[in-house]
């Protein structure tokens, strides 16, 4: 037994150790050698001065701009998080009740990560520009005399990134929901809980750690995205990506630029750390190694 | 719990439920009286369970009705129909303890705070499991996650409970005590109760009346002495306790209810046998015997209507009684089972011998 359990753990390492190599060599070094680009030099009137230094750091945290980009950065992913959760619950739902309808929704929600980013960002941009279709209807409908601006603002950031990310929410949310036995739904319902109250009571608990997977993965591509921010945000309330582009790019500062790289880097990771923690810590009661 | 009226007058009218070109159910009626226990028993894939989640409102039927003491059902949603239900899985809520579990249905009817509590703990109390209501469901056996589901479906009082299965993923031991104990449950609550079970004993052992199901359709309803000692067809002869089966020509019918009608097997043997009803079945007859029975000797018995020679090929202990199969020249196989010391001594395997039994436990069923 002993020695079995052993070998079954030593030849586990073994099959494991292709990923750790491949995550060393591909996602610890580059963000390493990213860290140790953010301290080895500074940019002072447009000379690069090297030796070790922290003032890169010292620089995102004394001024305004930087902070005001990597809250409204945050609080982005944070948006279009939200948002997707609400609007990926019912297409989960569908999916997870499977038939025909499920796999048609399956296809809608899957089939726009074919087309790419940039392709589908500049849809946006043509939609809600000044002359889009989107404010040609309002104004012909006669909802809106002179339409708002919604290109370039936070808004058409938000609509954009909530579909460009949709499917990496409902994907996890539509296998944690087909996971939960029918017949637990259907209990629910004997004992006299109308569709809402199953979904509150039963469903929407049941599915925390899908719904975390699904929250956490939108969080993180919208906060480090850069394509999306830059063709419908534009210069004027820039993401924190348009912000790195720019200094290493087009002020090629690349130790300042990889300052604020690692910012995001930790920021976004210990936001995450939030989530699944909280999602562990909600369901460890029902979830933890069954039966003892 | 004592002070509640008793359970619904349950009533299924013609209920048809098709599946593409397969049809689950098809025209199936039958009547449930208050605080009956009734049984849905057949073979798998009939129709039970469709049944049973139409009653629920989990299934709509294509045509027909379901109605509790009178008020047509099929349009109610399954949360406003005031039934409780057991599954296979006990499909408890696996984020919530156990007290909390039974609380549900409770909370579902916006009871005050004080109530739903006295009346869980009274629930699980009714299973004894008191000492676990701030258990989690993963943290119990399957016998008491299926009490807990019990009590989770009677907290709230239904007035009807419906079960699925419920004991067939436990034990035999258990199941057997679970059987009795649930019956007693039911009849002391006087609950209308619908089980669905393909275990012949599990139906015997705690319904009132068995339905015996086939493809959709009932093939007979009865209790289960009934069912046993008078099955109507071949299938329902078939699958509640065993049969041995003679194809019989009869010679006439009389009319006359219970009549002895004399006949002939296809091999020739003469056999004499009764007709519930005095006539012969339309479809083509079929004389059945239980193996209990048939008695078995060493000689020709003088006085027996019925009587075949043959050769013993098995002779089985089975612990409270043995089964002897007998082999006749014409190639039917008879069963004849008794208590060890009823068997002629003697006898054994291979040896020649007479299996006989008594015209009135030879009864003429349907051939279908
Ligand atoms: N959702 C469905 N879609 C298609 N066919 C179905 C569906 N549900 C049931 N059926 C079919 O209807 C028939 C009756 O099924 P049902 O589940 O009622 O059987 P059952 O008597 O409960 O069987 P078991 O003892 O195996 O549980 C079966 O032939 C089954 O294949
Ligand atoms: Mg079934």
């Amino acid at each position: 037994m002993m020695s079995r359990a052993r070998a079954d753990s030593l030849s586990g390492a073994l099959l494991v150790l292709p990923a750790i190599g491949f995550l060393l060599v591909f996602f610890l070094a580059p963000n390493l050698l990213l860290v140790g680009y953010s301290v080895i030099a500074r940019m002072e009137a447009g000379v690069m001065q090297y030796g070790l230094t922290f003032d890169n750091y010292v620089r995102a945290f004394s001024v305004d701009l930087y902070w005001l980009v990597l809250v409204r950065t945050v609080r982005m992913g944070l948006m279009a998080a939200l948002v997707s959760a609400a609007i990926a619950y019912p297409l989960a739902i569908a999916i997870a009740q499977g038939g025909l309808f499920g796999r048609v929704v399956t296809l809608v929600v899957v089939t726009p990560l074919l087309v790419n980013v940039v392709i589908r960002s500049y849809a946006w941009s043509q939609l809600l520009s000044r002359q889009g279709a989107l404010n040609w209807a309002l104004t012909n409908l006669g909802i809106a005399e002179n339409p708002p601006q919604l290109l370039y603002t936070e808004w058409a950031v938000l609509i954009a990134s909530v579909h460009v990310f949709l499917p990496f929410i409902v994907l996890p949310l539509a296998a944690a929901i087909g996971a939960i036995a029918p017949e637990i739904g259907q209990a629910a319902r004997m004992a006299g809980a109308n569709r809402v109250r199953v979904f509150l009571r039963v469903i929407l608990p049941l599915s925390v750690p899908g719904l975390a997977v699904g929250l956490s993965l939108v969080f993180s591509l919208t906060a480090a995205a850069y394509v999306t921010p830059q063709i419908l945000g534009g210069n004027f309330s820039p993401l924190i990506g348009t912000l790195i582009h720019q200094q290493v790019l087009a002020l090629n500062d690349w130790p300042f630029g990889a300052a604020l790289a690692s910012l995001l880097i930790v920021l976004v990771l210990s936001i995450n750390l939030v989530f699944l923690r909280g999602a562990e810590r909600l369901t460890r009661r029902w979830t933890a190694g069954a039966g003892n | 719990m004592k002070t509640r009226s008793a359970g619904a007058h349950l009533a299924i009218e013609a209920v048809t439920k098709t599946y593409g070109k397969a049809k689950a159910l098809d025209a199936v009626s039958l009547v449930i009286e208050p605080g009956e226990l009734l049984a849905l028993l057949g073979p798998s894939g009939c129709g039970k369970t469709t049944l049973l989640k139409i009653i629920a409102g989990l299934i709509d039927p294509d045509e027909g009705e379901v109605l509790v003491d009178g008020l047509g059902m099929v349009r109610l949603p399954t949360h406003r129909r005031d039934m409780g239900m057991l599954f296979q899985n006990y499909a408890l809520f696996p984020h919530l303890d156990v007290i909390s579990n039974v609380a549900f249905g409770l909370e579902m009817r916006r009871l005050p705070r004080a109530e739903i509590e006295e009346r869980a703990r009274r629930a699980l109390d009714r299973v004894q499991l008191s000492a676990y209501s701030g258990r989690m469901p993963r943290e119990l056996s399957g016998g008491q996650q299926q009490r807990v589901a019990l009590a989770r479906a009677i907290a709230y009082e239904p007035k009807i409970l419906l079960l699925d299965e419920p004991l067939a993923a436990l034990d035999k031991n258990l199941r057997e005590g679970m059987q009795m104990e649930l019956r007693a449950l039911c009849k002391q609550l006087e609950l209308t109760t619908v089980l669905v079970t393909h275990d012949q004993e599990e139906a015997m052992t705690m319904a009132d009346r068995i339905a015996v199901m086939r493809a959709g359709r009932l093939e007979q309803l009865g209790s289960a002495r009934a069912v046993y000692e008078r099955p109507e067809n071949r299938f329902v002869a078939g699958f509640i306790g065993t049969s041995n089966f003679f194809p019989f020509a009869g010679e006439r019918s009389t009319g006359a209810l219970g009549a002895t009608i004399p006949g002939r097997t296809p091999g020739g043997d003469a056999l004499l046998a009764i007709a519930r009803d005095g006539t012969l079945p339309e479809g083509g007859a079929m004389v059945a015997v239980r193996p209990e029975h048939v008695a078995l000797s060493v000689s020709r018995p003088a006085a027996e209507a019925n009587a075949m020679v043959g050769r013993l090929t098995q002779i089985l202990f089975r612990g409270a009684h043995m089964t002897a199969v007998l082999r006749t020249d014409g190639g039917q196989e008879i069963v004849a089972s008794a208590p060890a010391d009823a068997l002629p001594p003697g006898l054994a395997e291979g040896d020649a011998a007479w299996a006989h039994w008594k015209a009135e436990h030879a009864l003429i069923i349907e051939d279908k």
